[in-house]
């Protein structure tokens, strides 16, 4: 059975903040006159102006629904309202589905199926490889003229010198990552865009814009030599760069992590020009005691699937896109469940730290380390944070970390487990655990 | 310094700019491929200095939190909070945290910065006690959040910051009002002329001719702001040697003339001219209202600092009377304004709700009245008199509530907890009169559903078409919204 909805969780799928509003005036058993469950779906029918009652529908397996409401809004207000119902426990009593709710739910798996079998049908493989090879060939030679003048550019950047940079108008930027996503190198576009952030970003950007711009050029050097480089190196490579992984390929040929990843937090930004949003969700493996990133995607509109919700552990078989250091994943099966689960990470910041210089080795490129800390106190040091250990070791807080005071109430000086993420300077909270409870931050 | 920031300043300048190599150990940069070669070094440097960081050693005195011993809050309790910080519905955050505190709960620790961070002063003593042991501790370590230290009075008023001192004050005021004053009276001295006004209006708590003497005193003070606070008080105690020299100032200028059949008519001449001690009492000054004479303006003022129970007792008539026989009078204007200003500085209730009936009924009487002290006799209403006005003004079908009437207004400014009467009554009329033109009431339905009775969220949510559209349905569906968020906060306490 799929763990209990949550008001977050169906908050997040609601299509504007007005239909949400209208959804928390219909979540009310008074408006309804009929509301069931099963193991597989909500389903009630929601007074309206109509005469007839709205019939609702919601699939637990993926919060897809309908409605019979003639609403544009999707899901509609009666559907986020049936799913607020059931967010608050008790409100819906289990009950067998009526017919017109167990056709919806036949007509949809058999839906899916279609689409699988659909995926599986592959044309002539042979046809399928040369198309394949002849694309290969042309992105070689973009790309080969992309690195260039990406090397170049790196090179003028540091003839002109870092105060010219500092001064340097939005279009210097622009222009340089505009050129990396013609020449199909989408990876060193998003570094460069983010280079263009630092000048204005706090007091240690001259030497962050340096180190970034120096681990790009490393990245044209050892795309240069790739053949020469380790397998997992060159994929490293190739991902920054921009290089996608297909990921039928990698789900058939990964080897999977069984363990029971707890998902820590996730974030969604959006892409003000593209409109893409972007859902960032840290896992930890209870077992494995590493780190995962899943990443998911759409645009403006497009519903995201938000079913990883933090607090929330995903049972089952992940396969991490191959590297040195391998960070981010993708589930080849997993179910969704609930136990109290407060992560086993790092004992000491020594014992991190370790760790953090040698996943470098392996991955220069590195540039967020996240990691579980186990037994710290999160201590006031002057103007700024820090994290203590049991060896009296410290590390600061990030500046731009703004929840410095509820860590600190939520540790009460006593030692915690905090999950953090590191980017070399700085440790930047996203969760910790108050006994068994999970805070998000 | 760092490697790595040892570079990046010398590679401000830039090599083709006047670049000189950083001094440092572990650099050396072939000159060939200058350009390059910083660039490389950048990238040894970087990860050398991320792989390479060691966490300092710091000793520290750790002062842990104490064990809480109140009850947590349930998870969707603490969920529901969090939301209610977040979010616009704040509205809720008041009647959450008196739950709250009312079963002897407590918020989880990572709200509780929040919580000590709000502005609002009333909530305060709320958030001390919904804070529990971690806002006690937490005080410690953040001097803008004193007040929830939860020191002993005596020791926040010698210690405090300013609000600390007024809150011990108050709660000393409260349980024995001869020590409070006595505090006061022998700190004065020192006390930052700008801050006595504050602690001169604590003495309303408690009030009697033990003060008299003090407050005064106060009336030489060399601030405004301090003289106007001990009159306000002053004019409470009939008594006092201040509200003797009142009354035997305005008593010989009003007269209650009883006419056989033809109803009461007060008469009232106008004072002439200002002594030095009428001048010393806050009298003259600046002027009431405008668009009144200067004489009128002194009888004014000289009324709006005299009890106006004081005024019924003289003349045995009730307030209501004492309005109606004042507009036959040439100098109503300043008579009534002075009544109502009066009424709201010694918080008489029963001229509160006679002067609210005389504003709802009188059509002269928004030109006399103040608009803004209006507003805080309402707020004096007690909830059967809401209750009766709109019972009385209410008759399903034949006569609803008005959208653009003077009792939807009063309802309006009503900021208070309504009756089970008074809510069926508003609530019933609003809905038999939904879909209809109406404008100001659907506006206004949000705003009542925080107001009405809890337990009638069930018997008001029930009974609206079904078939509402446009701005009928948006602010219905707001009502419902606001009852649900509050019954359903009830429900998750108790769980």
């Amino acid at each position: 059975m799929p763990p209990n909805l949550t008001i977050e969780q169906v908050s997040s799928l609601a299509p504007d903040p007005t239909a949400l509003r209208a959804a928390q005036g219909l979540a009310n058993e008074r408006q309804w006159t009929t509301l069931g469950r099963d193991d597989l779906a909500l389903w009630g029918e929601c007074k309206g102006s109509a005469k007839e009652p709205y019939k609702v529908r919601v699939d637990l397996s993926n919060n897809g629904t309908a409605c019979s409401c003639p609403s544009r809004k999707f899901p509609c207000k009666h559907a986020l309202a049936l799913m607020l119902l059931a967010a608050s426990r008790g409100k819906i009593s289990a009950g067998v589905p009526p017919a017109w709710v167990s056709e919806w739910l036949e007509k949809r798996a058999a839906r899916s199926e279609a689409a699988e079998k659909r995926s599986e049908k592959k044309p002539d493989p042979e046809a399928r490889k040369k198309d394949a090879a002849r694309r290969a060939q042309k992105r070689e030679k973009l790309v080969q003229g992309g690195r260039e003048a990406l090397e170049q550019w790196l090179k003028d950047a540091v003839r002109m010198g870092l105060a010219a940079a500092q001064n340097a108008p939005a279009s210097y930027w622009e222009e340089a990552a505009a050129r990396m996503v013609d020449s199909q190198l989408p990876g060193a576009a998003r570094m460069i865009r983010e280079m263009g952030l630092l000048p204005k970003a706090g007091p240690d950007w001259a030497q962050k814009l340096l180190w970034r711009m120096g681990r790009l050029y490393l990245l044209t050097q050892a795309y240069q030599k790739l053949g020469r480089l380790p397998v997992e190196s060159q994929e490293d490579v190739r991902g920054l760069l921009g290089w996608n992984v297909n990921q039928d390929e990698l789900l058939q040929n990964g080897t999977a992590v069984t363990d029971d990843w707890l998902v820590l937090s996730s974030r969604t930004d959006e892409d003000e020009k593209t409109g893409l949003r972007t859902q960032v969700n840290w896992l930890w493996g209870k077992d494995s005691r590493r780190a995962a990133q899943i990443l998911q995607f759409a645009y403006r509109n497009q519903p995201m699937d938000t079913s990883l919700a933090p607090g929330l552990v995903a049972r089952g078989e992940m396969v991490f896109f191959p590297g040195a250091y391998p960070l981010r994943g993708i589930f080849k099966q997993m179910q969704l469940a609930s136990p109290v689960l407060v992560p086993k990470g790092f004992p000491t910041l020594t014992a991190f730290l370790d760790e953090c210089a040698a996943a470098l080795g392996k991955n220069p490129w590195l540039e967020v380390f996240p990691v579980v800390l186990e037994e710290v106190v999160p201590l006031r040091m002057g103007e700024g944070w820090a994290l203590g250990d049991r060896e009296s070791r410290t590390l600061p807080l990030a500046t731009e970390f703004t929840a410095s005071w509820e860590l600190y109430a939520l540790s009460g000086e006593r030692p915690i487990t905090v999950f953090c993420l590191w980017n070399g300077f700085a440790l930047n909270p996203q969760a910790a655990w108050d006994k068994e409870r999970m805070v998000g931050l | 310094m760092s490697t790595l920031r040892a570079l990046a300043q010398s590679a401000m300048l830039g090599t083709g700019n006047g670049f000189t190599p950083p001094m440092v150990d572990g650099v050396s940069l072939s000159a060939s491929d200058l350009e390059g070669a910083v660039l490389a070094a950048a990238a040894a440097l970087g990860a050398a200095q991320m792989g390479g960081v060691i966490a300092q050693v710091v000793t520290e005195q750790r002062v842990p939190c104490a064990s809480e011993t109140l009850r947590p809050l349930p998870d969707r309790a603490v969920a529901l909070l969090k939301r209610v910080l977040e979010e616009e519905n704040a509205f809720l955050l008041p009647e959450f945290l008196t739950q709250i505190a009312a079963r002897k709960m407590c918020v989880p620790p990572e709200t509780v910065p929040t919580l000590l961070g709000l502005g609002k002063s009333e909530l305060r003593p709320l958030v001390v006690k919904v804070s529990g042991a971690c806002g006690r501790w937490l005080a410690e370590s953040n001097s803008s959040w004193a007040y929830a230290l939860g020191r002993e009075a005596q020791d926040a008023w010698e210690h405090g910051t300013r609000l600390e001192r007024l809150a011990a004050l108050e709660e000393i005021r409260g349980q024995d009002p001869a020590t409070a004053s006595a505090w006061l009276e022998a700190s004065w001295q020192s006390e930052p002329p700008e801050e006595r006004a504050a602690f001169v209006r604590v003495l309303q708590l408690g009030l009697s001719m033990a003060d008299e003497p003090f407050l005064e005193a106060c009336l030489d003070d060399k601030r405004k702001e301090v003289r106007e606070a001990a009159r306000r008080l002053l004019v409470g105690l009939e008594e006092s040697r201040f509200a003797q020299r009142m009354w035997e100032r305005a008593r010989p200028l009003v007269d209650l003339k009883s006419r056989f059949l033809m109803g009461d008519r007060l008469e009232a001449h106008l004072p002439e001219g200002l002594d030095a001690a009428a001048k010393g009492d806050g009298l003259g000054g600046v002027a009431l209202r405008k668009d009144m004479g200067e004489k009128a303006n002194l009888l004014a003022q000289m009324v709006a600092l005299i009890a106006p129970s004081r005024w019924s007792q003289e003349f045995n008539r009730t307030p209501e009377k004492l309005l109606a026989a004042a507009m036959g009078c040439e100098w109503k204007e300043p008579l009534v304004l002075g009544w109502q200003l009066a009424a709201r500085a010694v918080e008489d209730v029963g001229w509160a709700e006679a002067l609210v009936d005389f504003w709802i009924m009188n059509s002269q009487a928004s030109k006399i009245l103040d608009g803004e002290c209006l507003d805080e006799l309402i707020l004096m209403l007690p909830a059967e008199k809401m209750e009766r006005l709109a019972v009385g003004a209410i008759k399903p079908v034949v006569q609803e509530l008005d959208e653009k009437g003077r009792l939807m207004a009063v309802l309006k400014k009503y900021q208070r907890p309504w009756s089970k009467k008074l809510a069926l009554a508003v609530i019933r009329s609003a809905q038999r009169q939904a879909g209809g033109s109406g404008y100001y009431l659907p506006a206004a339905l949000p705003e009542f559903a925080r107001y009405v009775p809890i337990d009638l969220a069930d018997e008001l949510s029930a009974g609206w078409p079904g078939n509402l559209k446009g701005y009928w349905e948006t602010h219905v569906e707001r009502f419902l919204q606001v009852l649900n968020s509050r019954s359903e906060m009830i429900q998750i306490l108790a769980e």
